[in-house]
C-alpha cells in the first residue's frame, strides 16, 4: 500500500491566488523524496496538504489508504494514528516549539496519545540521548541556538516513532556543523528504520543527502517533472526554467561569457576559454 | 491603572474574584464553542501582544508620552470576549511575574481593564462604526471614542472600588483599613486623570492602529468572534451591572440610616408592624395580625435573615454593611451559576434541534 | 547597471536636500529609547527571577504548589490583619525566608521605593487632618480665614496621629504583600509557578495559556525591540506628532500581524502533533516532607497573625 496518493490536487489559501494546480503523484514506503521549486512555487503548501493541515479545494490526498479529510482526522483510531505516524518538521522552530521546557516539548505528543507515564519518561531519556541534547532537558526553547532548537524539534517528532517525516527547508538558517549533523541523523534514520522522508527545499546541495527521487514545481504551481534526483540535477534546462539555478554572466577582458551555473559539491573549476 | 495589594479589602476583592470567575468560565465556553482549537494559541500570543503594546510610548499633545492599556484595540481585533481573556492573562502575568498590580487585586484589575474597558469601548466602536464600509472614517473615530470612553469607564469603576473602602472597612475608631479616600475624592481623582489624559492616550493609540489596519488590511477589522447569539449578549452587561450593584449595596443601608428612616413600607417584621399599627389606630395600641404571627413561627427560616449573618441582625452599621456585601456576592454567584446552567441546557436543546435537520447549514457554526 | 547620477556624485553625500536638518528633538528620540528601556528592563527582570530560582535555597526546595498555597494565603491574611506589630512580624518572616533562599538584599529593598509612585500622591494627603481627623501631631500651615474658596477649612493644616497610623499601616501592608509575591516568583521557575496555580483550582486551559504567553513573551519583546531599533537608526530630523503617532500605530500593527501569523503557525504545529483540544500535563512529583513543613510554618504563623491582629 502506498504511503501517499495525491490526485489532481488544486489548492489556494483562503483569499489568495492558487498555490497548487493539478498536482498528482504517489509515494511508496521507504522512499526518499524531495519537492524542488523556487520560493512561492507551492512546495511547503504540498507538505501542509500531506500532513492534513489544509485540505484541497479539488482533487484528493490519500494517506495509508484513507482519504484525508477534516472528519477523517477527527475520528479515532485513524486520526491519532495518522498524527503519530507522520511528523512535520516546520521551517521556523519558533512555531514548532511552543512548550515551556524541552522536556515538556518532547512529552507533548506522547501525552496526546495517552501513553503511560513510565513509558513517556523512558522515551524522553532515550530520545534526548539520541540527539545529544540531554543537557537541555530543563531549558526553555527560546533561549537555545538555531541548531539546538532544530534538534529539539526533531526530537519532539521522533519520540513517537513516526514512519514518515515531512521536512520543510530543514537546513534553513543553520550553521554548517548543525546542518551536517541534521543530515547525518536523517540518513541514519532512513537506513536503519526505512523511514519515508519527504523534503521541500530550493537548495539543490541537499539533494544527494536527502532524496533519491525529486518532484519539480514550477513558478506557476504545476508539477513539471517527477524523476530520479540524479536525472533532475543534470537536466539543466529544466532547472533554469523553474528558477532553481541561474544563468551566470562574467567578463574576461573583452569577452562576455554566459552559462548556467550551479555547484553541487565542492570543487575547483576552470573555464576553458580563449 | 494597576491596583496593588493593600488598597482593597477582602469585602471588595473577593466579590471581584467571584464575578471574574463567572465571566472567565463564560468566556472560555464561548471561545471554545465558536472558534474551535485555532484560537487557543492565538489567545496566548494575543496576551503577549497585549502585554508588549502596554510598553509602547504613545506621543500625545503637550509633548509628553503615555502608555495605553490597549484593551479596546484588542477587542476590535479579537472581539470583546476574547479580549477579556487575552487582557486578563496579560494582567495575571504582570501581577505574578513582574509585580505590576497586586495578587489579591487581580480580580478587581481584570474587572476594570479586561471587562469594563474592552466591552464599553467595543460597544461604542460598534455603535459608531456600525456596518459602514471598511474605509469609512467612522472606524477610526469609533476606535478613538471607544478607547477614550472605555478607559474612563474603567477608571470610574476603579474609583468606586477605592471609594467604598472607608465606608465598608474601618477599625473600631473609624479609621480606614485600606484605601483611606472616600468616594468624593477617589472617584473624581480617577475620573479626571483618565478623562483628560490617559483616556486621550488610549483613544489616540486605538484610532491610529485602526486607521493603519483600514489602510493595509481591512479584513482584520471584521469581528472575529460570533456575537450573534442574542441571549448571551446580555450576560456581560448583566454581570457587570450586578458586580457594580453588589459593591454599591451598602449604600442601601447607609442612606436610610442617615435619614433615620425605618424599614420600607410593607416590609415590616412582627415587631415593626406592631408599632406601625399603633400609629394609625385611635387607641394607639398596636397588635400583630394572626396570619403574620403564624407565618413567622412556622414558616421558612432564611439562612441570612435581613441580609445579615444569623445573630447579627441588630449589629452596628459597619458589620451590617459587610454582611450586606457578602449577601450580595453570594446571591450573585448563585444567580450566575443558575444562569449558566440554564443557558447550557438551552444551548444543548438548540444543538439537538439543529443536528436533527440534515439540510440545515447554519452560518453561525 | 546604470546608477543614477546623484549616487555617482560622491560630493552629494554630505549635502542635504531641502531645509537644514536640526538635531533630533530630545523628546522624540526618547520616545523610542524609552520604550527600548522598558523592553530591556522586562527581559532583565525575567532573567533575574530565573537566576535566583536556580540557586539552592530554602524556598527553592519547596514544591511550587505548596508555595502558591502558602504564600498567597499569607498575602490574603495580611489583608485581614490590621495591627502594625502583626504586619511588622510578617515582614520579619519574609526577610527570614528571603535570607534563607539566597535572595539578595538589593532585591528586597527595591520593594520599598517601588511601592508605586501614585501611592505617595495618595498617601501624603491621608496624613492630614482634612482627610483623617484625629489628634494633631504636627502643624503644617495656619489658615487665616475659615473658608478657602468654596471649602470650609479647619484652623490649621496638621498631620494627625490617626493619619500617621493609616498611612503607616497602608505602606507596611503593601510592602508585606509585594515582598510575599516576590518570594513566590523569585524562587520558582516561571513555568512551574504557573503549574503550581493548579493547586488553587486554576483550570488547565488557563495554565496552558499563561505558560504559552510567557514562553513567547521574549519573542514578542525582541520583535518590538527590532521595530524600535529600526526607528532609532533612521531618525534624522524632527517629525510632527501625528507622524510619530502613526509610526507607533504601525509598530503595533506590525506586531499584531506577527501575532496572527505566529498564532496560525503554532496552531498547525500543535495539530500536527496530535492536539485535539484536551490538555495533558506531565505529573508533578509528590509532595515531600519539606513541603508539608513549609505549609505548617505558614499556617501556624497565619493563625497567630489572625489571633493577634
Amino acid at each position: 500500500m502506498s504511503v501517499f496518493n495525491i490526485d489532481q490536487v488544486h489548492f489556494a489559501y483562503p483569499g489568495h491566488d492558487p498555490s497548487l494546480c493539478g498536482v498528482s503523484f504517489t509515494v511508496e514506503p521507504g522512499e526518499r523524496l524531495a519537492f524542488l521549486g523556487a520560493n512561492g512555487s507551492g512546495k511547503s503548501t504540498l507538505l501542509h496538504l500531506l500532513d492534513g493541515l489544509y485540505f484541497p479545494q479539488q482533487g484528493s490526498v490519500t494517506a495509508f489508504g484513507h482519504c484525508l479529510t477534516e472528519e477523517a482526522l477527527e475520528r479515532p483510531p485513524f486520526g491519532p494514528q495518522f498524527r503519530k505516524d507522520v511528523g512535520f518538521l516546520f521551517q521556523h522552530s519558533d512555531a514548532q516549539l511552543f512548550c515551556a521546557t524541552v522536556e515538556e516539548e518532547l512529552a507533548f505528543a506522547p501525552l496526546q496519545l495517552h501513553w503511560p507515564k513510565a513509558e513517556i519518561y523512558q522515551r524522553i531519556d532515550d530520545t534526548l540521548r539520541l540527539l545529544e541534547i540531554a543537557h537541555l532537558r530543563d531549558r526553555t526553547p527560546q533561549n537555545l541556538s538555531g541548531g539546538e532548537k532544530k534538534r529539539v524539534a526533531l526530537a519532539s517528532l521522533l519520540i513517537v516513532n513516526p514512519s514518515v517525516l515531512l521536512l520543510d527547508e530543514p537546513t534553513a538558517g543553520l550553521d554548517p556543523r548543525s546542518q551536517s549533523m541534521l543530515l547525518e541523523i536523517l540518513e541514519q534514520l532512513h537506513e536503519q528504520t526505512g523511514m519515508t522522508l519527504i523534503t521541500a527545499t530550493h537548495d539543490l546541495t541537499l539533494l544527494p543527502h536527502l532524496a533519491d527521487r525529486a518532484l519539480v514545481l514550477s513558478e506557476d504551481h504545476r508539477l513539471v517533472a517527477d524523476d530520479s534526483a540524479h536525472a533532475i540535477l543534470h537536466n539543466t534546462d529544466l532547472l533554469l526554467s523553474v528558477n532553481l539555478i541561474h544563468a551566470h554572466t562574467h567578463r574576461h577582458g573583452d569577452v562576455v561569457h554566459r552559462h548556467p551555473h550551479h555547484h553541487i559539491t565542492e570543487h575547483e573549476h576552470t573555464h576553458p576559454h580563449e | 491603572m494597576h491596583i496593588p495589594d493593600g488598597y482593597l479589602g477582602p469585602q471588595t476583592y473577593l466579590p471581584a474574584f467571584a464575578v471574574m470567575t463567572a465571566l472567565w468560565s463564560a468566556g472560555i465556553a464561548r471561545v471554545k464553542k465558536t472558534l474551535r482549537l485555532k484560537q487557543v494559541p492565538l489567545l496566548a500570543l494575543g496576551a503577549a501582544f497585549s502585554f508588549v503594546i502596554m510598553l509602547f510610548n504613545v506621543p500625545i499633545p503637550g509633548g509628553t508620552t503615555g502608555h495605553a492599556v490597549g484593551a479596546v484595540l484588542v477587542a476590535i481585533l479579537f472581539g470583546p470576549w476574547a479580549a477579556m481573556l487575552v487582557v486578563s492573562i496579560a494582567l495575571i502575568v504582570q501581577a505574578l511575574i513582574f509585580g505590576d498590580g497586586g495578587i489579591t487585586a487581580i480580580g478587581a484589575n481584570c474587572l476594570n481593564m479586561a471587562v469594563v474597558c474592552p466591552f464599553i469601548g467595543w460597544w461604542t466602536y460598534r455603535i459608531i462604526a456600525g456596518s459602514s464600509p471598511a474605509q469609512s472614517a467612522r472606524h477610526w473615530l469609533g476606535g478613538a471614542i471607544g478607547g477614550w470612553l472605555g478607559l474612563t469607564a474603567a477608571a470610574l469603576v476603579a474609583g468606586l472600588e477605592f471609594g467604598i473602602q472607608p465606608l465598608i472597612a474601618h477599625d473600631a475608631a473609624g479609621r480606614a483599613l485600606y484605601c483611606p479616600f472616600g468616594m468624593s475624592i477617589a472617584v473624581p481623582a480617577m475620573l479626571i486623570g483618565h478623562f483628560l489624559v490617559f483616556g486621550i492616550v488610549e483613544g489616540i493609540a486605538t484610532a491610529f492602529v485602526v486607521a493603519y489596519f483600514q489602510r493595509t488590511a481591512p479584513d482584520m477589522l471584521a469581528v472575529t468572534i460570533n456575537t450573534a447569539r442574542a441571549p448571551l449578549a446580555l450576560v456581560p452587561k448583566l454581570a457587570l451591572g450586578l458586580g457594580i450593584l453588589v459593591l454599591l449595596a451598602p449604600l442601601g443601608l447607609i442612606i436610610p440610616a442617615h435619614f433615620h428612616s425605618g424599614s420600607a413600607w410593607g416590609e415590616w417584621s412582627s415587631q415593626e408592624i406592631k408599632s406601625e399599627v399603633a400609629k394609625i389606630t385611635t387607641s394607639h395600641q398596636g397588635y400583630v395580625p394572626q396570619g403574620l404571627q403564624q407565618a413567622e413561627a412556622h414558616g421558612w427560616k432564611a439562612p441570612m435573615p435581613d441580609y445579615a449573618l444569623p445573630g447579627q441582625e441588630d449589629a452596628k452599621l459597619p458589620v451590617l454593611s459587610r454582611s450586606y456585601v457578602l449577601a450580595g456576592a453570594i446571591g450573585m454567584v448563585v444567580m450566575g451559576f443558575l444562569i449558566l446552567l440554564i443557558m447550557k441546557l438551552l444551548a444543548r436543546k438548540e444543538d439537538e434541534g439543529a443536528t436533527s435537520s440534515v439540510d440545515a447549514r447554519s452560518p453561525l457554526v | 547597471m546604470q546608477l543614477p547620477p546623484w549616487m555617482l556624485d560622491r560630493r552629494s553625500c554630505n549635502a542635504t536636500v531641502g531645509a537644514p536638518v536640526s538635531p533630533p528633538a530630545h523628546r522624540q528620540h526618547n520616545l523610542a529609547r524609552n520604550a527600548m528601556g522598558s523592553f530591556a528592563r522586562l527581559l532583565e527582570e525575567l532573567l533575574a527571577n530565573e537566576t535566583i530560582a536556580a540557586r539552592s535555597g530554602l524556598l527553592q526546595l519547596v514544591d511550587p504548589r505548596a508555595k502558591v498555597i502558602g504564600l498567597i494565603g499569607l498575602i490574603v491574611v495580611a489583608t485581614l490583619v490590621h495591627q502594625l506589630t502583626t504586619l511588622a512580624l510578617c515582614y520579619g518572616l519574609c526577610v527570614l525566608f528571603a535570607v534563607c533562599s539566597a535572595i539578595p538584599a538589593r532585591r528586597l529593598l527595591r520593594v520599598w521605593p517601588a511601592i508605586p509612585l501614585f501611592s505617595a500622591a495618595i498617601m501624603l494627603p491621608a496624613l492630614l487632618n482634612v482627610v483623617t481627623p484625629g489628634h494633631s501631631l504636627l502643624t503644617l500651615w495656619q489658615f487665616s480665614a475659615p473658608h478657602f474658596g468654596p471649602w470650609q477649612v479647619p484652623p490649621a493644616l496638621t498631620i494627625t496621629d490617626s493619619g500617621l497610623l493609616v498611612v503607616m499601616r497602608f505602606i507596611l501592608r503593601t510592602a508585606v504583600c509585594v515582598t510575599l509575591a516576590l518570594l513566590l516568583t523569585a524562587t520558582t521557575p516561571t513555568h512551574r509557578l504557573f503549574r503550581g496555580l493548579r493547586a488553587l483550582g486554576v483550570p488547565k486551559l488557563f495554565v496552558m495559556l499563561l505558560s504559552m504567553m510567557e514562553r513567547y513573551l521574549t519573542v514578542f519583546v525582541q520583535a518590538a525591540e527590532e521595530i524600535h531599533l529600526a526607528k532609532i537608526s533612521r531618525a534624522i530630523a524632527v517629525t510632527d506628532m501625528r507622524r510619530e503617532q502613526a509610526w507607533v500605530a504601525a509598530g503595533m500593527g506590525a506586531l499584531f500581524r506577527r501575532t496572527q501569523a505566529l498564532g496560525d503557525a503554532v496552531y498547525l504545529a500543535m495539530i500536527s502533533r496530535g492536539y485535539t483540544g484536551d490538555i495533558y500535563l506531565l505529573e508533578e512529583p509528590r509532595w515531600q516532607v519539606t513541603d508539608w513543613a513549609f505549609l505548617m510554618i505558614v499556617v501556624g504563623f497565619a493563625t497567630v497573625m489572625l489571633m493577634v491582629g
